[in-house]
């Protein structure tokens, strides 16, 4: 009886221990790629808190990013490629086109998730041909910080349209300042002037399809970016986001078009000096309608991916509203969950917020067209010339849309 | 019969040359592993990369016989404005650098050869300190010196001058000079290294000599010193121009090739092509039309200059 007592006692262990250690799942192991910065910074922190498999972060500076991300696209699973990767929305119509990314909506299904709590004009940039390929988030946008307590001085007012940010750019050069802005040859340039496009309207093509740079608001929107950076502070010709921002925080410029990913810094002792005195207006057009050049990041799973499931639960995770909330809150990043934007708590600390979130709502996607990345690049010399040369905004649009006219858009 | 015999005799001695017992294979064995890492290293990607630049391509498209386009993208290159453009930019920028690296680097080696050994000892290691830095590094280090609030401005404020007199990176007539600037800050070091070592190996009976005929100091460099370095600044010339023809990370952080592409170079146009434009195959065209350039520029003369040494030799 005790002999019988003691083998059960020991089946019993056995059975544990097998349960334990055997049967349990092994943790996955998962190479993210992401863009370095201070959000990139936080995602790893964030990211200490998921224990459900083995995470490693690859940030890597943008100008590298996307040829990294594509290198290891090609890699054969397994072997060190990336399991998850973090897209510009911009390059997803590309890596969905060449079958990088993996549809994760079988994923998404059976893990109940509501896609609905994501703003609808970002999660439009995740899907491709009825399939979803990603979560949106980081949301980022052009907006106007200005340091209050000058604008009191001078007795002057938020701009509420393009023409009143021209006057007041134009009256800060007199005083031996000026605006700053992202002038440098560069994807910053082309971001403030389809920003300006958008919000009145306008787009890169016509109802059919087809190209077109000289409609009147195009060459509107050129013409006061031109004016914008006569007026500016002396260097913009060399600045892309990082420094315009820099420039508004250290008190070089009075007023500013920054990314709203960089206002966060504003609020920083250590980096600002205009802590207690930032304010933040809409980057508004003609009629005082502002419209953002939608622009965010997707958590999307790579096709080659040796564990896409793990991927999936992964970017599920960070995308969830919990996280999101914690990035938020530490960081004031812009949420791709509509929810977190009216969120109180969220609020007091990102005092931007309701600019961007206006911003967006009225915001409009590039084209997610193949050829769409040479009329960028093409458009990037032309705003150039357009800001130091004394061509004309609608000369340089009109040969910008001549250059362009054996180019296949259609697709 | 006489015939069949010769004839294995011959065979015989031929199975006898190659005989590894005598180690008549070593050398090849011995020289295998480069040739193998020279073959999959470079030759394999440089013609997969000539393949595609004939193919209508890009990242995830198959080559396939209906993507074959020829050499159109080829010929596209020698239409394309803005690719005639890097060309002259590159070139120039090449030319540019060189120049004042040779320069630079000669007039400070000849420099800290004639001081006092103990100020050349503690000079030397502080001139080394820019070879040491990366090149993207250089860019940016030298783009918050070329910023309104930079060192430079400061200085040129000392002068009463300021931006509207060198308007550096921002404007198109001077941002290629920039970036040359740049790249002089980072290479004369590496002149210095090496033209020093050419400067110890010059006899010094020479300079007595000189002395003795009355050459003053710069009869002296002129006719001894510079002919004597000669052959070492053909090494530095194919060395920096095939480095200056490739150029990409500083004009990259300093200029992103603009003002109105005024500094753009063949390598930031290839990769635009094909990472921003996600043209990979005309991209892979432009970067066969840099080496080709690089060869007639920098290797020709080179080659030129062997060939002409081992028909004295």
């Amino acid at each position: 009886m005790k002999r019988e007592r003691k083998a059960v006692l020991c089946f019993l262990i056995l059975v544990t221990m097998v349960t334990a250690f055997g049967f349990a799942q092994p943790k996955a192991n998962l190479l993210v790629s992401v863009w370095a910065g201070p959000h990139a910074d936080l995602q790893k922190r964030v990211t200490q808190e998921y224990k459900k498999d083995n995470v490693t972060i690859d940030d890597v500076d943008y100008g590298n990013l996307k040829a990294k991300q594509l290198t290891s696209f090609q890699a054969l699973s397994g072997s060190g490629n990336y399991d998850v990767v973090w897209v510009n929305s911009q390059w997803m119509k590309e890596y969905t086109d060449a079958g990088y990314l993996l549809p994760i909506d079988d994923y998404i299904k059976s893990a109940g998730i509501d896609m609905s709590i994501y703003s609808k004009g970002l999660l439009d940039g995740c899907v491709f041909n009825g399939k979803t390929y990603g979560f949106p988030t980081f949301a980022q946008t052009l907006i106007i910080a200005y340091d209050g307590d000058v604008f009191k001085k001078e007795g002057l007012k938020a701009p509420t349209n393009a023409e009143e940010l021209v006057s007041i750019a134009k009256y800060f050069k007199q005083k031996g300042s000026g605006i700053a802005l992202p002038a440098k040859q560069g994807s910053g340039a082309v971001t403030l002037f389809s920003q300006l496009l958008f919000s009145d309207d306008g787009y890169y093509f016509d109802k059919n399809g087809k190209l077109n740079l000289t409609s009147k608001e195009a060459v509107y929107a050129a013409s006061i970016y031109d004016q914008l950076v006569q007026n500016a502070v002396p260097g913009v010709l060399a600045w892309h986001h990082d420094e315009t921002a820099e420039a508004v925080r250290m008190k070089n410029a009075p007023i500013g078009i920054i990314m709203s990913g960089l206002a966060n810094q504003n609020s920083d002792p250590n980096k600002s000096l205009i802590v207690n005195s930032v304010k933040y207006a809409p980057l508004a057009g003609k009629n005082g309608k502002a419209a953002a050049t939608n622009s965010f990041w997707v958590w999307a799973v790579a096709k080659n991916s040796k564990n896409p499931k793990a991927a999936f639960d992964y970017i599920a995770w960070m995308a969830s509203p919990a996280t999101e909330k914690k990035q938020t809150l530490a960081d004031q990043q812009v949420s791709g969950i509509d929810a977190l934007s009216k969120d109180p708590e969220i609020l007091a600390k990102a005092p931007f917020l309701p600019v961007v979130m206006e911003q967006l709502a009225n915001g409009k996607i590039d084209p997610p067209l193949a050829n769409f990345g040479k009329l960028k690049s093409a458009l990037i010399v032309s705003l150039s010339e357009i800001a130091t040369t004394d061509a004309k905004p609608a000369d340089v649009l009109a040969k910008l849309q001549q250059d362009m006219a054996g180019v296949d858009f259609s697709k | 019969m006489l015939n069949t015999a010769g004839k294995s005799g011959l065979m015989k001695r031929k199975t006898f040359e190659l005989s590894l017992e005598r180690g008549d294979l070593l050398p090849l064995l011995l020289m295998l592993p480069v040739l193998l890492v020279i073959l999959f290293v470079m030759i394999i990607p440089l013609l997969y990369g000539f393949t595609m630049s004939l193919f209508d391509t890009g990242f995830g498209k198959k080559i396939t016989s209906e993507a074959f386009i020829g050499f159109s993208n080829y010929a596209k290159f020698f239409q394309d404005p803005v690719a005639l453009k890097a060309v002259f930019n590159t070139l120039a920028f090449s030319f540019g650098a060189i120049i004042g690296d040779l320069v630079l680097g000669t007039l400070c080696a000849v420099f800290l050869l004639q001081i006092p050994r103990f100020f050349s000892s503690a000079l030397r290691p502080v001139v080394t300190i820019p070879l040491l830095v990366s090149p993207i590094v250089v860019g940016l280090t030298w783009r918050y010196i070329y910023d309104p609030r930079g060192i430079l401005y400061w200085v040129l404020g000392l002068f009463g001058l300021g931006i509207q007199n060198f308007p550096g990176v921002t404007s198109s007539s001077t941002a290629l000079l920039s970036t040359i600037i740049a790249h002089w800050w980072q290479v004369t070091p590496f002149v210095i290294i090496v033209l020093t070592a050419g400067l110890l190996a010059i006899p010094e009976e020479l300079y007595e000599a000189a002395k003795i005929d009355g050459a003053g100091p710069v009869a002296t460099f002129f006719r001894i010193t510079i002919p004597q370095l000669s052959k070492v600044y053909v090494i530095i010339l194919l060395i920096s121009g095939v480095d200056t023809v490739k150029v990409f990370d500083i004009i990259y952080a300093l200029t992103g090739g603009g003002p109105n592409n005024s500094s753009i170079s063949l390598s930031i146009y290839a990769y635009s092509n094909a990472f921003e434009q996600s043209n990979l195959s005309y991209a892979m065209a432009i970067s066969f039309m840099t080496m080709i350039i690089t060869f007639l520029v920098f290797g020709i003369p080179f080659v030129r200059q062997n060939l002409s040494r081992s028909d004295r030799a």
